[in-house]
């Protein structure tokens, strides 16, 4: 199997936000390396890079290397191919088919909703080859990394907002209830950090409200002839209540 | 900031009941923020019955099931501005190859 690749990828616990500079094997500054070990007679190989430097919750997935594909031309080994990351997630799969020159992924979601603190995922990618000429390998995702184990970090606050697509506040201990009942059995402790993210964001809530505008209106909806018989009305009826004033 | 407080309950009711529980551990939950100080017309309380459960029926979790979250309301500008920086932090990422 000329394809067969192995690739592990290890990450930091408490990665720094934001910046993220790339050697080609790994992230400088939250040391999000990969360990490549194919047998020195293997032509192929890959690197998956999974970094945290995006933010707490959510990680960039990137291919620094990918396989050459024997048997097709060179000007086809530039990505002429799909890439499928396939994630695992309590027992569920979801798939991202990517194209070809892309090489990073961002991940926050996971099944339209972001992900969350505490989670643990597999991530694992895949990719292929166009065919070219009839001299490529058989169809199918033929290259393959490993999996890798990849847990988000844990919240440490009581109730923190998500930065999501969706936002939405995510608590430590969930909410529980009593069985068949509206009485609070668990993870009340939650409520006064909500409350106190409800007022740390009350000028938010200002912007909710649409503007008005108190300038004079103009009256373009108001065709000229209707405005000048309702001021000839006005006018005739000013004129006649002096005439009736001034003889009375 | 309006938040919304979706309540869900597990598996095993009747689809009105469970929603009219939820409802209710909704607003149950919403009384206790307004306790704390939230005004009342920035939460919207909502039940969902077990449309969205987070585990599957025979999961060990899935008592789990019985819980309340929140999500920012769209409209406000708190959820614009998160929005709009996740897309572009996904598309500077998505696009660069």
């Amino acid at each position: 199997m000329l394809f067969r690749t192995q690739t592990q990828a290890k990450l930091s616990e408490y990665p720094p936000p934001d910046t993220c500079t790339y050697t080609r094997s790994s992230c400088v500054h939250c040391a999000a390396r990969t360990v490549l070990s194919p047998p020195a007679q293997r032509l192929t190989r890959a690197l998956l890079v999974l970094c945290w430097c995006s933010g707490r919750y959510r990680f960039k997935l990137e291919i620094t290397e990918t396989d050459a594909e024997p048997g097709s031309f060179r000007s086809s080994r530039r990505f002429n191919s799909s890439r499928r990351l396939q994630l695992d997630h309590l027992k569920t799969k979801e798939t991202f088919i990517l194209p070809g020159t892309q090489t990073r992924y961002f991940l926050d979601e996971y099944a339209n909703e972001p992900i969350i603190p505490g989670e643990d995922f597999n991530v694992n990618v895949k990719w292929r080859f166009k065919k070219v000429g009839g001299q490529a390998p058989s169809a199918g995702w033929i290259g393959s990394s490993k999996t890798v184990e990849v847990h988000t970090k844990d919240l440490e606050e009581p109730a923190a907002l998500l930065e999501s697509r969706v936002p939405r506040v995510h608590i430590q201990e969930i909410l529980s209830f009593k069985t068949n009942q509206a009485v609070i059995s668990g993870g009340a402790a939650a409520l006064p950090a909500i409350a106190h993210l409800m007022l740390e964001y009350v000028l938010y809530a200002e912007s909710l409200h649409a503007s008005a505008s108190f300038s004079l209106s103009p009256l373009p909806f108001l065709p000229f002839p209707f405005v000048c018989v309702i001021f000839f009305l006005f006018l005739s009826s000013f004129v006649q209540a002096f005439r009736h004033g001034a003889c009375g | 900031m309006e938040l919304a407080v979706e309540g869900h309950v597990n598996f095993g009711q009747k689809p009105a009941s469970a929603l009219k529980l939820s409802k209710e551990r909704a607003e149950r939950v919403m009384e206790a923020l307004v306790q704390q100080g939230v005004a009342p017309s920035r939460l919207r309380a909502k039940g969902y019955g077990y449309e969205r459960p987070r585990f599957p029926r025979k999961s060990p979790f899935a008592k789990k099931n019985r819980r309340v979250e929140f999500r920012v309301l769209p409209g406000s500008g708190l959820f614009t501005r998160l929005h709009e920086e996740a897309e572009a932090r996904r598309k500077r990422i998505n696009s660069s190859s």
